[in-house]
């Protein structure tokens, strides 16, 4: 008995080179998988360039530029680009360059860590609300639908009106925040799922809900839930950028992305081009990038979003 | 069909009656208390007594909940103390600037997304449909307040041609100045061109190759009136139901148009009450944004049946 459908994927695998042999009988191994689209096929291989280019520049960066971050200097306020200022300086004196990797930092380590907390939050209510189903899965889907309806930037503002924005606040509000669409799609891959024939057959062989759950469902929506991380990281890495822009960042000497556009835009009148541009396109080449690597991982992995 | 509305209807009314408590209740968990968080630090112990018991905020919360959804229902939205004005004042004055900028963007969105999607969709895989696809990416990509920025740059900095914010004035200084409102309006209408002029492209090839337009076509229809009639009327329907689904994007996107415009309209007023932790204000704001949402997908729903028979008979 063979707990792995069969992906549709594999098709595309041996098409992409015919001199490759055909593999017979045994199952592409899912990193495979995950190869050819983050190095092989057209979006994908974008994306993962982009990221790949983007946190090179923000955590190897600082190593090889390396600038003062943390005292301003009043000397150096508002300097346009030159020979040590490569891309000038903010209003405190700090060098833009170095700054953009700083803030870069902090925009992908929260942006991922809320994505994986969405994530497993996310598949745990939908595992639970599609597994068992009936009114259980009714109550918790009414339930989604509720918080759907609220613009999640309007709650995002009420609470950050009340706790004070910094790293593990930011992690968890967006994380938990970002859950309700896991959710959605988990529950809807284990309603299917449920009802499939290899879960009959584990189940009358005597497996239990956990194990059935642990050792058939959550495998067999993998593809799904890689996929949708993927796009919760786009969608985290924007949404804290939002959140920035509006004064809702985390305090200085630490920044990110958004905060430093709000910080340009006091300047914009003065024609400091060099601090609004570059946060604002880093903020968009990241956000692209990531879905971008979402869509090449929906193409190859077959996964429904 | 009139299972089906009644079904819905009193779905929506379960779910809005639930999205109304559970914002209640996280204004009511504030830290220290309603009480504490409307008089502020200074408060002395019996100041906060004497309130909790004038606005009966030591009865349960259950209690609390009806009396706060008996005022609702009589229109009162409750009292700012931070501006001290009722919010159904300060949100009557506001409503309205974000119904113009919202809705005129919304049209304009609408208008040329669909005609640029459709266009596509006749001319497909020629540079026109490329060159159109790669800018619809570019500006679907683009965030609200990068693109502002980017406006304000250019055409207000720069070249002098509008003015860095929206009318400050009440809301029919949109019309009577137009000028400050384009680049505003513009920034809403450029971001959301894209969801709709993607979705009639693909909804139209779809359409294009379904056997109804093969008849229609070969009982001699001519191209104008297989595009305007059949096409565009069966491809158009879910275009509602796109709507319907985008009222709480279009809320974001409001909000943050109107911070980077300085539009004083409803988006603005939740960013400021945010800010000043004017607590009443964003309940009722909560409140409105949900109910509307939420009735806005209903009547997207129902208005779905309505244009396609086909729904109506499943």
């Amino acid at each position: 008995m063979s707990d792995r459908i069969d992906l549709p994927l594999v098709v595309d695998l041996d098409a992409d080179g015919p001199e490759r042999p055909a593999r017979v009988g045994k199952p592409p191994r899912r990193f495979d998988v995950l190869r050819t689209t983050l190095f092989g096929t057209g979006l994908g291989r974008w994306g993962t360039g982009i990221v790949a280019v983007v946190t090179l520049f923000c955590f190897v960066g600082p190593l090889i530029y390396k600038t003062e971050q943390v005292r301003t200097n009043i000397n150096e306020i508002l300097g346009h680009p030159n020979a040590h200022h490569l891309l000038g300086s903010d209003g405190n004196g700090y060098d833009e360059l170095g700054r953009l990797m700083l803030g870069g930092q902090s925009a992908l380590e929260i942006g991922f860590v809320a994505a994986l907390l969405a994530t497993v939050v996310g598949t745990v209510y939908g595992g639970i609300a599609g597994y068992f189903g009936g009114l259980v899965d009714g109550v918790m889907m009414r339930l989604i639908d509720t918080l759907l309806a609220v613009p999640s930037l309007l709650l995002l503002l009420v609470l950050f009106s009340i706790i004070r924005p910094n790293f593990d606040s930011l992690v968890l509000v967006l994380g938990l925040f970002a859950w309700l669409v896991p959710a959605r799609l988990i529950r809807g891959e284990s309603l299917t799922l449920r009802t499939r024939e290899f879960v009959l057959a584990a189940r009358l062989q005597g497996a239990g809900n956990i194990r059935i759950v642990l050792r058939h469902l959550l495998p067999n929506a993998l593809g799904t839930i890689v996929v949708n991380t993927t796009f919760q990281i786009a969608d985290a890495i924007l949404t804290l950028a939002i959140l920035g822009f509006l004064g809702f960042g985390v305090a200085p000497p630490a920044t990110n992305w958004g905060t430093m556009l709000n910080d340009g835009v006091d300047y914009a009148a003065a024609g400091s081009w060099w601090l609004l541009y570059p946060a604002g396109i880093l903020i968009v080449l990241t956000v692209v990038a990531f879905n971008f690597i979402g869509e090449g991982l929906e193409e190859t992995l077959g996964a429904r979003t | 069909m009139i299972g089906f509305i009644s079904r819905r209807i009193a779905q929506t009314i379960v779910v809005t009656l639930l999205l109304t408590f559970l914002t209640f209740l996280l204004f009511h968990s504030l830290p220290g208390g309603p009480a504490r968080a409307i008089l502020g630090r200074r408060a002395s112990s019996a100041q906060l007594a004497a309130f909790t018991k004038a606005n009966g905020l030591d009865k349960s919360v259950f209690v609390q909940f009806g009396d706060y959804l008996s005022r609702l229902l009589h229109g009162d939205l409750g009292f700012s103390y931070k501006q001290n004005q009722s919010v159904s004042a300060i949100l009557g004055e506001q409503i309205p600037k974000s119904l113009v900028l919202v809705s005129v963007s919304t049209v304009l969105a609408l208008v040329i997304g669909l005609s640029t999607g459709l266009f596509q969709a006749i001319r497909r895989n020629s540079i026109a449909d490329h060159a159109l696809t790669g800018t619809a990416f570019i500006l679907y990509a683009m965030p609200d307040f990068f693109l502002g920025l980017i406006l304000i740059d250019i055409f207000a900095i720069r070249l002098h041609l509008f003015p860095t914010e929206g009318p400050q004035g009440s809301w029919t200084e949109a019309f009577t100045q137009p000028k400050g409102m384009v680049l505003p309006i513009a920034t809403l209408t450029l971001t959301s061109i894209a969801i709709f002029s993607r979705y009639m492209r693909s909804s139209a090839l779809d359409v294009f190759g379904q056997d109804y337009i093969r008849v229609v076509r070969a009982k001699g229809a001519s191209g104008g009136r297989v595009l305007w009639s059949h096409t565009l009327r069966n491809a158009g329907i879910p275009i509602v139901t796109l709507l319907g689904l985008s009222l709480p994007g279009l809320f974001s996107g409001a909000l943050i148009t109107e911070e980077v415009f300085n539009y004083p309209g409803i988006g603005l007023e939740t960013f400021v009450a945010a800010f000043n932790r004017d607590y009443p204000v964003e309940l009722a704001i909560t409140v409105i944004v949900g109910v509307t949402t939420l009735v806005g997908n209903l009547v997207a729903d129902l208005a779905y049946g309505l244009l396609d028979p086909r729904v109506r008979l499943r």
